[in-house]
């Protein structure tokens, strides 16, 4: 009898530690085929770095982190359906993504139905932090990326310290380009004069027109608003049909150093990062960890923010003590939590604090295929 | 000068749409299927430029390199779909899963990211500025349909216009269809893969860049319609015409919709297509 108790005791002592270390399941949904898997994949690549940073640190209140991943495919409708998939079948805790606005906002839906933590990485469209400000149910979302009222408060920042006095915008024909426009108009009114904006299809774009009718218009800046292949072209095309203006992108393909290195060379092109090497140590550690790792340099800030998503998400729980998403939640909403970008905090929208008064941003400098950090202050 | 400019430029555009959209013409019209892995052939051209200039290879080796290459895997198509040629839907469904695998595979040897080659500068004529890409990529497209228009005159022509109306004429003619149509999917590969590979220098190579010109090609071909490379011609120049000029006078986001508007008013007009 006393033996067949102490091997009892000895299988619960064996089995308690392999339970306590079963691995925190965290859902990540990113564009990883289809038009946007470029952002998609480096967005995993950085999700990677982290989860191994938060395992090699001792995890999660001991336990490992283990990332699900789906695909999204860039499409609201599949986001939604893995999103679920991830909450019910794989039982994961958290989830993190997806990419674009579009299949981010079915997300939030999940997350809010399953009552699911649910961090935002890239995400911009107003409409998420609106939600969470309007109703409670939507709780569960953080955003750590900029929104798009934030967005256009640096682009017109760095205008504004440029010396810019007329500005011509050009951008995809999607919601967040027209959305970004708006608040940036708004920003600048008075300030900096719009004299063109065009929004070329993403079906057919034909990138010369738009060349033509700027360069009669002759603005000292083009605020370039896509983040893909678009701004690739029209750059192309500009240097080709001899436009004279800088460029401000808001990065992304932009932001790729392989991509720049095929521009013409000159000192005519800028983009927005939320952060760069050679700003902060932890930025600089983090670039050159990411380059060594994928043998590329990141665009700091879709390949960036993934992984502050989840370092600030670790962060939370850890301080939390607990798992619970109401302890997770409270946490977030009164600390600061460091990340490669800067120290993260949240307002009442749960949106991270960019611009006055919070995380920096910088604007990068292409100088013949080379960086140059240009800061705010 | 304005006007000449975005004119010209719209042209250009459209007669390298004309090189995509004729290969399309072929496979639809001669081999019967409608190939939905045809921009897959597209982006295989503009890979392999990318691949002769990451490895510092001459790229004129690019175009005969892309056309056999895509040549022999779309005669290799020909057989793949060949059971299926009696039912159009089927073959669609089977060349999207292969442009859906394609895609994966250009994603897998050469990752997801944006590739871009050095611009190629551009002609300054009278006021006029040219991207030389643009007009070489318009004047070999020119040329090759020109070609195709030749070839049509022979009796290899005459099988392929008599393949597209009949098969049986085509069979009791002593023409041998299979072949024909095996021969018509190379052809349609190739025009595709030379069109990728002439375009790969002017915008961004990526594993989905196939889509949009697949798109834009079969309008093209339901309004230009698959007889001649004279119709799949002037429907791609007012196409890629009207969207410079809408882009430029009227809005660029009302560039792809108007086009569009102006081609379906067209099918209004002429149920049977603009050109026949």
């Amino acid at each position: 009898m006393r033996r067949g108790l102490l091997v009892g005791l000895l299988v619960l002592l064996l089995a308690w530690p392999a339970s306590s270390q079963e691995p925190i399941k965290i859902g990540v949904l990113m564009p990883l085929s289809g038009p946007f898997a470029a952002g998609g994949v480096a967005a995993l690549q950085s999700l990677h770095l982290a989860e191994e940073t938060i395992n090699a640190e001792g995890g999660i209140s001991g336990r490992r982190v283990a990332l699900v991943v789906a695909d999204s495919q860039g499409r609201a409708e599949i986001a939604r359906t893995e999103a679920l998939r991830l909450v019910e079948r794989e039982g994961v805790w958290a989830l993190v993504g997806a990419y674009l606005s579009e299949e981010t906002l079915p997300v939030q839906d999940v997350a809010a139905e399953k009552q699911v933590l649910h961090m935002v990485p890239v995400a911009a469209t107003m409409e998420v932090s609106e939600r969470v400000a309007k109703d409670p149910r939507f709780r569960f979302s953080f955003r750590i990326s900029y929104n798009i009222a934030q967005w256009a408060a640096l682009l017109s920042t760095f205008l504004e310290r440029a010396g810019s006095r007329q500005y011509a915008f050009v951008g995809v024909n999607i919601r967040w380009n027209r959305e970004l426009l708006d608040h940036l108009k708004s920003v600048l009114a008075g300030k900096v004069e719009l004299v063109y904006e065009g929004f070329y299809s993403p079906q057919a774009p034909q990138m010369e027109p738009l060349v033509v009718a700027i360069r009669e218009r002759r603005p000292d800046f083009v605020v370039l608003g896509d983040p893909g292949a678009g701004a690739i072209e029209f750059i192309k095309r500009a240097k080709e049909l001899d436009l004279q203006s800088r460029f401000l992108s808001v990065g992304g393909a932009l932001g790729d150093a392989r991509v720049a290195a095929s521009l013409p060379s000159g000192e005519y092109l800028y983009f927005q990062a939320a952060t760069w090497r050679g700003l902060t140590p932890q930025a600089t550690q983090y670039f050159s960890r990411f380059q060594k790792r994928y043998q590329y340099l990141p665009v700091g800030y879709s390949d960036t923010l993934p992984h502050d998503a989840l370092t600030v998400l670790a962060q939370a729980a850890v301080r939390a003590g607990s798992f619970q998403p109401a302890d997770v939640i409270r946490t977030l909403e009164q600390g600061q939590f460091p990340g490669v970008a800067g120290i993260y905090s949240f307002d009442r929208s749960h949106q991270a604090i960019w611009g006055q008064g919070g995380l920096k941003g910088a604007v990068i400098q292409w100088v013949n295929g080379s960086d140059r950090v240009i800061v705010f202050r | 000068m304005a006007f000449l400019q975005i004119a010209v430029s719209g042209l250009l555009t459209g007669a390298v749409y004309a090189l995509m959209a004729a290969g399309l013409a072929l496979a639809l019209g001669v081999g019967k299927i409608v190939n939905l892995a045809h921009g897959t052939f597209y982006t295989l051209g503009a890979y392999l430029v990318f691949f002769l200039f990451s490895r510092q290879l001459p790229l004129l080796w690019a175009l005969p390199l892309a056309a056999t290459l895509a040549f022999l895997l779309g005669l290799g198509l020909g057989r793949l779909v060949a059971p299926f040629r009696a039912w159009m839907d089927a073959s669609a469904v089977l060349t999207l899963g292969l442009a859906i695998l394609g895609e994966q595979m250009f994603q897998a040897v050469w990752g997801p990211f944006y590739h871009s080659l050095p611009s190629q500068g551009a002609f300054h004529l009278r006021g006029l500025i040219l991207p030389r890409q643009e007009v070489l990529a318009a004047g070999v497209a020119l040329i090759l349909l020109a070609s195709l228009a030749g070839v049509l005159r022979t009796r290899l022509g005459l099988g392929l216009r008599v393949a597209a109306l009949d098969e049986e004429i085509a069979l009791l003619g002593g023409f041998d269809v299979a072949a024909i149509r095996r021969l018509a999917l190379g052809a349609s590969a190739a025009a595709a893969a030379v069109a990728g590979t002439l375009l790969a220098p002017l915008g961004v190579i990526f594993p989905s860049m196939g889509r949009n010109p697949l798109l834009l090609s079969i309008v093209i071909v339901v309004v230009g319609g698959f007889r001649t490379p004279r119709g799949t011609l002037i429907t791609s120049l007012l196409v890629g015409l009207a969207g410079a000029l809408i882009s430029f006078y009227l809005a660029p986001s009302w560039a792809y919709v108007g086009t569009m508007m102006l081609l379906a008013g067209s099918l209004a007009i002429r149920p049977q297509g603009l050109t026949r």
